[in-house]
């Protein structure tokens, strides 16, 4: 049974070192697990939460064994670094749609070429001699485009 | 310290979206928009088109649409200010701004290029002498 003032405590310096450290946590750090020698026996685990400041230092602050507040401090800590998460995420689907565009637009490349027209960055060229060409077609096939 | 609760999206994942896409994985305003504008666009543009030179137009023109909410839904976190205010830096909205521009305009020759086949058609049933 875990002394409830020092669970108060604990609780309290995490939400100050959470408040303190939002903006890199949102960026990193995480919840970890470590394990404590005792007796030759191997205990825990106890848990930290860790961050990395914009400085490059790191810093931690103690949660303790598996608790409810364990859960809390992972939960607001996925919940700070949702954006970033999210962001990542729209990032790879934008740059694998990318990747189809290209492929869509070798396609419609190739497809434009068959009627003499080309890409030319995001402009559609050639028109004039598609224009010429297809007159000329249909000059030869005895059709008059103009009627 | 309280805590949302996400609920998961139920939207179905729309046909076109590459199976290399992780459609879960995206916001669920994002699958809704993609659901909802996006795929009936695919099948107006893609599935029902009336020449193979018009379906490839479709299927750039469907890609650039779904790039186009993809950088419309990041630049409205990005004005969401109580949200990122702190995260938002002016310079990378810029950009986004910038390159939403470039994009809005490569699927706007590409919409003019579209109704341009599609005026060509129903004028003289295929699309020569545009």
């Amino acid at each position: 049974m875990e002394n409830q003032r020092s669970v108060d405590q604990r609780r309290k310096r995490v939400e100050t070192f959470l408040a303190e450290r939002s903006a890199p946590l949102a960026r990193q750090g995480a919840v970890v697990a470590t394990w404590r020698r005792r007796g030759g026996r191997r205990v825990g685990p106890y848990f930290l939460l860790v961050c990395r400041s914009a400085a490059g230092r790191q810093a931690s602050v103690y949660l303790g064994p598996t608790s409810a507040l364990v859960e809390d401090v992972s939960k607001k800590l996925a919940q700070l670094q949702a954006p970033l998460q999210e962001r990542r995420a729209l990032d790879l689907v934008r740059r694998q749609l990318r990747q189809e565009l290209k492929i869509a637009q070798k396609a419609l490349a190739a497809e434009l070429a068959q009627v003499g027209l080309f890409r030319k960055g995001s402009e559609i060229r050639g028109w004039a001699r598609h224009r010429a060409q297809r007159h000329a077609a249909a000059i030869g096939s005895g059709f008059d485009p103009r009627s | 310290m309280d805590f949302e609760t996400n609920p998961a999206p139920q939207t179905a994942r729309p046909y076109f979206i590459p199976s290399s896409v992780d459609f879960s994985a995206l916001p669920a305003g994002v699958q809704m928009a993609l659901t909802e504008i996006v795929a009936p666009t695919y099948d107006r543009l893609v599935l029902r088109a009336a020449s193979s030179l018009e379906r490839s137009a479709g299927v750039t023109l469907t890609f650039l649409l779904t790039l186009e909410i993809l950088d419309q839904f990041q630049l409205g976190r990005q004005f969401d200010l109580g949200l990122t205010s702190k995260n938002a830096e002016p310079e990378e909205r810029s950009k986004l701004i910038a390159r939403h521009l470039r994009l809005i305009t490569s699927k706007q020759t590409q919409v003019d290029f579209l109704m341009r086949l599609q005026t060509a058609r129903a004028r003289f049933g295929h699309m020569s002498y545009t």
